[in-house]
């Protein structure tokens, strides 16, 4: 049974797969869906506007600042600021997408290059490799980010993105050690070897290519961790700064309203929960249909 | 399927958002009296909390709007004002002087003699001489206290000020006779006499520890400090030395760190009895709604102006028509539903609270097309970008994004740099940072229009540091014209000149005002004695407890 029919007869991860698919092209195509479908704005604010409601016109924010709920003009309610949360929703996830996949790429990149050197040499450039990645581990991922966002420009969306691919890269340098300690034994390396193939060679284009199924499975995996890890950043109001919406910034943004204004946090927070559902489904079912029976071995 | 850690989190984050409450509609604003407690009586425990630590409880340096209730609890001074709400609370009255004092030389010599029974608290228990307040008047000008520009008519201040001299020869103390001879006469100037910068502070004390007074507090109010542990707790406890009236309660702990929302919370379980901090939107909506709570909510006018500072001496603020542009292009009225609706839209710099004073209603509707015609006869017909700073309380970022898109939509791209609430001001008055843009807000330290004009666009108070003046605006004639109002002593004229220079002040717009906030501030249910002092925030000696109280945390040292 090849891959593709195993992963496709694991009905979660196939639910899984299907939101996340639809989250992207929702996410790609945001601005048409907001813009011509929705015909709102994700940074337009309402504060003075009123709409029609039950007959009546009422404020989109109420004299005591208490944002409209969700109501045919404002599907999701409206935020703090009359702003659209249905629209923020789709922009967020361009947001928290974008940072997710670009900081788990980017830690993959690194992951795979430490990895691949100190398995293959060993001796002296492994110890040297191995401690650093140790003395990496040892810090806890939400200070270490929270430590290089307070030194790093504030507020970018790379900035993001480099902060997640660096406290993210050490798990896969291991994953990618051991799987490297193991492939270099086999015959196919010894056969290149003995071919004439130089390191370079042997390790792009006979290592890396039997590394992609891990490389798979940890970076889905990779991608829900890095979802919360940018929520939790915007949350602590060092991630994605105002008014660029994400999912965490927008809950950090109502969190003391939710007593009022359950929708502003509620939603996002629903699609922070079920994308990370979805990326840990796909992950399993990848997992699952690319290394069966291999998960003990690979540690995920 | 494993579950995985970061799953679970986002389970529980999930079920922690959707554990929402019901929405309530907010009922109008209105001022509230404290509710009547009985009879005070003394004794018992009060608990505050407070987010940031008080800047200072050094009476030199300390000028923090909310450090100011706990600093005047510990420092008092020659006068203090009535223990009224309202109105009735800006009159002057004698507190360590035996008398208001006599007033000479056509207004420009004060005569106080210092009450006999006026005593510095633990560890001194030592008689407070005139040579004291001497001293501590001197040492604002060796500390570069934020209060040096209160006191720089005092004769021989401009030579201190330049560094040619160290002593104010228009300070003279004989025994408990204390002089002070000002250059021009001022009506105001026994308000800021009482201001606690004033306050005595031992020569032997703040020389052993020039660098950590705070830390070695020698009282002279009616409380003083059992332990300051920063960014914990701060404990007063009554001062037996004080010679005024003393304070109701045995000790009062303000604990710090205590966020807003959480602030509410303990005070509705009745673990603490109250706060410096604004009740956030959230909950104030609900508490209005509850009969039990609506009335421990005291919502009062603080005599504040929200503003927005342009620095003139910097692109493109320098050009008025752009800064009038900015002015015509802010919506005020929808930054008053950031703050519930309790304030008022200020078409004015001096709020309109402040006797004599009269609105002005200056663009208090925006007109965009205005704005964008000034940017263009400016020379920015596509706006320009600049960066507004402010600080992280609430509800300021919101009401900065809103500035900030009101702004974009006539062209105007300001990026927001948000800072934690402490250290912004010393960052703001501090013009090598060259600020730019920028937020703030000023509650009036005594009850006259001159605390508003002088203290904050009165180019001759433009300093390195601890500059209030952050628009860095030095116009001659509302320079000379603010100067020549602070001597007036006939009401109607004053307010006639204020009126003038408020309208000028509008004209050339150094400053946008945004609103006039009022503060809103809960109280437990068994707490007593509570109002907004129009001056002093909270007079902490007044409070009382009406139930048995609880144990006090500490003995009096």
């Amino acid at each position: 049974m090849t891959a593709a029919r195993r992963f496709a007869r694991d009905r979660w991860a196939l639910t899984g797969f299907v939101f996340l698919a639809l989250l992207v092209v929702v996410a790609v195509a945001a601005p048409l869906v907001v813009g011509r479908v929705l015909h709102a704005s994700p940074y337009r604010l309402g504060m003075m506007d009123k709409v029609k409601e039950g007959g009546r016109l009422v404020d989109v924010v109420s004299d005591g600042g208490i944002p409209i709920g969700p109501s045919a003009s404002y599907p999701l309610g409206a935020d703090l600021i009359g702003r659209d949360v249905l629209s923020r929703l789709i922009y967020g996830a361009r947001v928290s997408l974008l940072v997710s996949t670009m900081g788990t790429l980017l830690a993959v990149l690194l992951g795979l290059l430490v990895g691949l050197l100190a398995g293959f040499y060993r001796g002296t450039v492994d110890t040297i490799l191995s401690r650093f990645v140790d003395a990496m581990m040892a810090i806890p991922i939400l200070l270490l980010a929270i430590a290089l966002a307070s030194v790093l420009p504030q507020g970018n969306v790379w900035t993001v993105v480099l902060i997640l691919g660096l406290v993210n890269w050490t798990y896969l340098a291991r994953i990618v050690r051991g799987e490297v300690l193991s492939l270099r034994e086999k015959e196919f390396v010894e056969a290149a070897r003995a071919l004439g193939a130089n390191d370079s060679v042997i390790l792009a284009r006979h290592l890396v290519p039997n590394l992609v199924g891990p490389l798979l499975v940890f970076g889905t995996l990779s991608m829900a961790g890095n979802i919360l890890l940018e929520s939790a950043l915007s949350f602590l109001g060092v991630g994605i700064q105002a008014p660029t919406p994400s999912w965490g910034n927008m809950i950090q943004e109502g969190m003391a309203f939710y007593s009022v204004a359950w929708w502003v946090v509620l939603f996002p927070g629903i699609a922070i929960l079920l994308t990370v559902v979805s990326l840990n489904l796909v992950g399993d079912g990848l997992r699952d249909a690319l290394v069966p029976g291999s998960q003990e071995r690979i540690g995920l | 399927m494993t579950l995985r850690p970061h799953l679970l989190l986002s389970l529980f984050v999930a079920l922690l958002l959707s554990a929402g409450g019901c929405v309530h509609e907010p009922r109008p604003v209105a001022y509230v009296p404290g509710p009547d407690g009985g009879t005070p009586r003394r004794g018992g425990h009060a608990v505050f909390v407070r987010e940031e630590d008080p800047d200072y409880l050094d009476p030199g340096l300390s000028y923090g709007t909310y450090s100011a209730a706990v600093t005047e609890a510990i420092f008092h001074t020659l006068l203090d004002y009535a223990h009224e709400p309202g109105p009735a609370g800006a009159t002057l009255e004698p507190d360590l002087a035996q008398s208001l004092p006599e007033i000479r030389e056509n207004g420009t010599l004060y005569c106080f003699r210092v009450r006999p029974d006026a005593r510095f608290g633990a560890p001194l228990h030592r008689h407070i001489t005139a040579a004291d307040f001497k001293y501590s008047i001197e040492r604002l000008f060796e500390v570069e206290s934020p209060g040096v520009p209160f006191y720089r008519h005092i004769v021989g201040a401009d030579r201190v000020i330049a560094g040619s001299a160290k002593t104010l020869p228009g300070v003279i103390a004989r025994g408990d006779s204390l002089y002070i001879r000002i250059t021009a006469p001022d009506p105001t100037f026994l308000h800021i006499l009482s201001m606690s910068f004033t306050a005595p502070v031992p020569r032997e004390v703040a020389e052993k520890y020039p660098r950590t007074l705070s830390q070695h507090t020698v009282a002279t109010g009616p409380f003083q400090v059992a332990e300051f542990t920063p960014r914990r707790r701060v404990i007063l406890v009554r001062n037996p030395d004080y010679c005024g009236k003393p304070a109701w309660l045995d000790t009062f702990e303000l604990r710090l760190g205590v966020t807003q929302a959480n602030a509410v919370a303990m005070i509705r379980r009745g673990q603490v009895d109250g706060g410096f901090f604004e009740v956030p939107p959230a909950e104030f909506a609900r508490l209005r709604a509850d009969s039990s709570w609506a009335h421990q909510i005291d919502v009062s006018d603080g005599l504040e102006t929200d503003y927005l500072f342009l620095n003139v001496r910097q692109k493109p603020f320098d050009d008025v028509r752009v800064r009038q542009a900015m002015e015509w292009a802010i919506d005020r009225r929808a930054l008053l539903k950031v703050y519930s609706g309790k304030g008022i839209v200020a078409g004015e710099f001096c709020p309109v609270g402040m006797p004599g004073a009269r609105p002005l209603g200056r663009y208090v509707t925006p007109d965009r097309a205005r704005a964008k015609a000034l940017l263009a006869e400016a020379g920015y017909p596509n706006g320009f970008r600049t960066k507004l700073y402010g600080y992280a309380t609430e509800p300021v970022p919101r009401l900065l994004t809103i500035v900030q898109q009101q702004l974009a939509d006539v062209g105007i791209q300001a990026e927001l740099d948000i800072g934690e609430a402490i250290g912004y001001t010393s960052m703001a008055s501090d013009t090598s940072r060259h600020v730019p843009f920028g937020f703030y807000a000023w509650t009036a330290d005594y009850v006259d229009p001159s605390n508003f004009f002088d203290t904050l666009v009165n180019g001759h108070r433009i300093t390195a540091i601890n500059n209030q003046n952050l628009s860095l605006f030095d116009d001659p004639w509302v320079n000379h014209h603010i100067e020549h109002a602070m001597t007036v002593a006939d009401d109607s004229t004053r307010a006639k000149l204020w009126r003038e220079i408020d309208e000028r002040v509008m004209d050339d717009a150094p400053v946008l005002p945004l609103l006039h906030t009022f503060e809103s501030r809960l109280y437990s249910l068994r707490l007593a004695g509570w109002y907004r002092h129009i001056t002093r925030i909270l007079k902490i000696e007044d409070l009382y407890l009406k139930s048995a109280p609880r144990p006090a945390a500490v003995a009096a040292r």
